[in-house]
């Protein structure tokens, strides 16, 4: 008998491997960038994204967004020169949609991040207590959410008076509730995984399970959330700015420009459709988004 | 000997996946005769379920490719057979039996409404639902249940996990099939309520004159049922004996490995023995002998190329060179033994 | 089962409660002086004087609370300062119109979202998935004020194929009430006519109105098939030769609908708040028109009504929500 001291290897040599540092996050970002709805929907935030921020640069005639008049140029259709047409005062659709673009990304920004700031710490105070604390949390909760957002919104704003200022704490009211219950939810699972037993089990504190265990797993779908919310809370913005309750004219923001631009359906029918298509196409890339980070972060969760 | 009832040749199976083919299956040759009870054997993740699964064309697929191979059904080619015809087969020829009864059953419709539909079914519609009904508690009876019209109006939440594998045992063997598929029946149940299961499957199994497979990684439920056991590894059958000669005298390194892995219940050892190593990696399978690299006498001619089967005994081989050649062919023993 | 009822019952009359402070908050927060808002910008000193001690402003909150509720208990809603109304009335006045509204859109997206979404999910990959999964995905991220003023140009305006807006036209008759709900009234009454023009008078505002929750069913309900397609029962199902009929449209779909039916509920809060955006494109006389014409005004009253409105019927429809998941599902059942 021979004295090899281990088995003979196989005789193959193995095939080249992927080095495995951020392997996690490539096929991550190999999975996502596979989805052509996912790719969309980043071109077109970054799209959006890029608007708001050089947008007021780039604008032909920056001066419309904020109240010049030109009744020379008025209700003229979309042209090279006014590339989406001009409205009752003469004002560049374009630039106004550009500049409109910015306003659109404070409020959502605002909305979504003044929702997580509020509604995550609560929801993970009622996920990690319980009693009486926990239960208040969430019966006020449920009575938020049961209210139809919109009509929330509409009843604080109609109480605060209409304004951009107003309008965003409307929508943020409205918001946060969503992001409680979520936590919560994920919380109370969380806290009954065998990993939080074992911790527990090895003496870690509340604190420390809550830090190191339930928050990075809450992640995830607080992430997967917050891109969805942001095209809503545009959709929510851009509603109460066509009710005239957000922004007052002559601000550019694009709800309240479809509004103006109402009265002038169907001939110069420019002034609405531009600024719904903007719209339109900003909550499909967030939603877009939103979808492909929920298929490469958690793809079973719906 | 008569022909067999089912008999696999050279069956390869991949799983499409990210990271490119996964070969679950990498060429399996396995008869099976009427009558007869064989326990598949293996660690979780050998292949035992997808063989069978796939035979029966009940992976998703994609992912899930059949690469090359047969599988004939008293001597009607499944493989290649458009699903329609698949689906006539199941459940009327070849009923299977599965792991978890809970996950298994529906949980939204009572336990009688599921026999129904399966018998009915099984019967291409020729039945109506009054007949099926009669059917179905006659069923009910013959696997033990207490008050079948209880348990017939009843949810399968509603049921203890004994109650519901027997259900699906009920539901398998209704339209009695020629063949039954086993899989791992009683690892999701307590060893007594296992005990009584296995008791009625092999009543009925006799009582019927049933053919089945028995899929398990506990091989003391395969011995106390089954007549012939085959043990795979890393998707691939590597020995195949009646059940004694399994036990008296096993062949292939594997399997030795296997047995010697369990503890003997009155014998306290210091520390439990297990196989060195861990299981290929099937994106990239080692060409030969796929237990070549925790294989205490491997040798060269082991990875050069597939092994045949070695004839030991009648009704016993063993997919290995040790035997081809008669003798030791390198490397020392983890397990000591005699050649 | 009649447990569980009673139980959600008196939970919804507590959430009913919990509503009415949400809106006293609401109320309340209003900067500036609250007699002085309820009496309008024309009053005089006097007259808001008066209102103050009328109403009660200068009591301890608690206590207005108590006024709050026994108001809202007797109907007493109070009055618009925009129609003049007792605002309840005007509530009468406008509540059906909002409700066959409502009802015909998601009716709408019901019937033509699930069936959309197990198909997407039986043909997953193939070309109709896709093309539904476009409808599915832009559906959700329109606006639905836009589109109800897209439809309305396009279909009504340049092809007339509708009507532009209102509920019937204008020199129709209204059929004899009996509900409120003009196509109901109509079918009750024999007229079949009027029956079809109040249906056309609809058909653009519902279609505004359901379009984001139809895109939101379909896409849940395809996701939630797909994943109970993948489940062991239906291996198992398959494994006894069950045909795909059956397993589809029985095994998968009783288990997927579960979820759906929670975002169906979660859409139709979508839906009412969104009347009040649908409504004014269309001029349709419902309670959404009402709370928009009272919000720009800063007329509360009616906001406040409307509100009340729309949450407790929201918080209807999920009490009926929760009973149709006990009744499809037996496990919810045995928790009770």
């Amino acid at each position: 008998m021979s004295d090899a001291a281990l088995p003979a290897p196989a005789a193959q040599a193995p095939a080249p491997r992927r080095p495995m540092r951020f392997r996690e996050t490539r096929r991550m970002a190999a999975t996502y960038s596979r989805s052509i709805s996912a790719m969309l929907g980043l071109a077109l935030v970054v799209l959006f994204l890029a608007t708001a921020a050089f947008g007021p640069l780039v604008a032909p005639f920056p001066e419309d967004a904020t109240g010049a008049v030109n009744f020379e140029a008025k209700l003229l259709p979309p042209s090279a020169e006014h590339l989406f047409g001009t409205d009752q005062v003469g004002n560049d659709i374009f630039s106004r949609v550009l500049f409109g673009a910015r306003t659109t990304l404070q409020i959502g920004l605002t909305v979504t991040g003044i929702a997580i700031l509020i509604g995550v710490p609560l929801g993970l105070i009622a996920g990690m207590t319980g009693g009486w604390v926990a239960e208040t949390i969430m019966r006020v909760t449920d009575i938020f959410l049961s209210i139809p957002g919109l009509i929330l919104a509409i009843a604080i704003v109609g109480a605060l008076g209409p304004g951009i200022l107003n309008a965003m704490v409307a929508l943020s009211l409205v918001w946060w509730p969503g992001y409680v219950r979520l936590v919560q939810a994920k919380t109370l699972s969380l806290r009954n995984e065998v990993y939080v037993d074992a911790a527990r089990a090895l003496g870690a504190g509340p604190l420390r399970i809550l830090f190191v265990h339930v928050l990075p797993n809450c992640l995830s779908p607080i992430v997967v959330k917050a891109s969805m919310d942001m095209g809503m809370a545009i959709l929510g913005a851009a509603s109460l700015g066509f009710l005239g309750l957000g922004a007052q004219p002559p601000f550019p923001e694009w709800g309240a420009m479809i509004a103006q631009g109402r009265s002038y359906l169907p001939d110069w029918w420019w002034c609405a459709f531009f600024p719904g298509l903007a719209i339109y196409l900003t909550v499909l890339g967030f939603n877009l988004m939103g979808d492909g980070l929920r298929d490469v972060l958690d793809p079973r969760q719906r | 000997m008569t022909d067999p009832l089912l008999s696999i040749r050279g069956l390869e199976l991949a799983f499409d996946t990210f990271d490119g083919p996964y070969h679950a299956i990498g060429g399996v040759d396995l008869d099976l005769q009427p009558g007869e009870a064989l326990g598949l054997v293996g660690e979780t993740g050998c292949g035992k379920s997808v063989l069978t699964r796939a035979a029966f064309g009940l992976l998703p697929s994609p992912p899930a490719r059949i690469v090359a191979g047969s599988v004939k059904l008293g001597g009607r080619e499944l493989v290649g057979l458009p699903e329609r015809d698949l689906r006539s087969i199941r459940g009327a020829e070849v009923a299977m039996i599965f792991q978890d009864p809970m996950t298994y059953l529906n949980p939204v419709f009572r336990v009688g409404t599921q026999l129904v539909d399966a018998i009915r079914a099984q019967s291409k519609g020729r039945i109506r639902k009054a007949e099926a009904k009669d059917i179905a508690l006659a069923m009910l009876e013959k696997v033990h249940l207490p008050n079948p019209e209880r348990q017939f109006r009843a949810y399968p939440h509603e049921l203890s996990g004994g109650m519901r594998q027997r259900v699906l045992i009920a539901m398998a063997l209704a339209a009695k099939p020629r063949l039954l598929i086993a899989d791992e029946p009683t690892t999701a149940l307590d060893v007594t309520i296992q005990a009584q299961i296995l008791r009625l499957m092999g009543e009925l199994v006799e009582d019927m004159g049933l053919t089945m497979i028995m899929i398990s990684h506990d091989l003391g439920v395969v011995a106390q049922v089954c007549s012939r056991v085959a043990v795979m590894y890393a998707g691939q059958i590597v020995e195949d004996a009646p059940v004694e000669r399994i036990f008296d005298a096993p062949s292939h390194p594997y399997t030795k490995g296997l047995l010697k892995a369990l503890p003997h219940p009155f014998k306290p050892v210091e520390s439990l023995a297990s196989i060195p190593g861990s299981l290929p990696d099937l994106l990239h399978p080692p060409t030969g002998c796929r237990f070549a690299a925790r294989c205490p006498h491997a040798g060269p001619a082991c990875t050069s190329g597939p092994v045949p089967f070695a004839d030991l005994a009648p009704g016993h081989r063993a997919a290995c060179r040790l035997h081809l050649e008669g003798g030791v062919l390198g490397g020392t023993g983890a397990f000591a033994e005699t050649a | 089962m009649s447990r569980l009822i009673l139980k959600r019952l008196a939970l919804t009359a507590l959430m009913l409660l919990g509503l009415a402070v949400v809106t006293f908050t609401v109320a309340n927060i209003a900067p500036g002086d609250p007699a002085r808002l309820a009496a309008g910008p024309d009053a005089t000193q006097e007259m808001v004087e008066r209102i103050r001690q009328d109403r009660g402003l200068d009591e301890p909150l608690p206590l207005r609370f108590a006024y709050y509720v026994a108001d809202l208990v007797t109907g007493d809603l109070g009055t618009s300062v925009y129609t003049g109304r007792p605002v309840a009335e005007d509530m009468a006045t406008f509540l059906p119109a909002t409700v066959e509204l409502v009802l015909f859109a998601i009716t709408l997206a019901i019937l033509l979202g699930i069936p959309l979404g197990v198909a997407a999910a039986v043909r997953q990959n193939r070309a109709s998935d896709h093309l539904i999964r476009l409808i599915a995905v832009s559906g959700v991220a329109l606006p639905m004020f836009w589109l109800g003023l897209m439809l309305q140009w396009y279909l009504a305006l340049e092809l007339d194929l509708f009507p532009l807006g209102g509920r019937l036209g204008v020199f129709s008759d209204v059929p004899p009430t009996v509900t409120g709900m003009y196509t109901l009234d109509a079918l009750l009454a024999g007229r079949l006519d009027t029956f079809a023009e109040a249906l056309s008078h609809m058909l653009l505002p519902a279609l505004a109105l359901s379009l984001p929750a139809l895109a939101a069913i379909i896409r849940v309900n395809r996701a939630e098939m797909l994943e109970v397609l993948g489940r062991d029962y239906v291996v198992n199902a398959r494994a006894q030769g069950i045909g795909p009929g059956r397993i589809v449209g029985a095994y998968a779909l009783k288990n997927a609908i579960l979820p759906t039916l929670a975002m169906i509920g979660l859409r139709f809060g979508w839906m009412l708040g969104g009347t009040v955006l649908v409504e004014g494109v269309f001029d349709f006389p419902g309670i959404g028109l009402y709370a928009a014409k009272a919000a720009v005004s800063s007329d509360f009253e009616p906001i406040m009504a409307v509100t009340l409105a729309l949450g407790a019927a929201f918080m209807l429809t999920n009490l009926v929500i929760d009973l149709l998941y006990a009744a499809l599902d037996p496990r919810v059942r045995a928790q009770i």
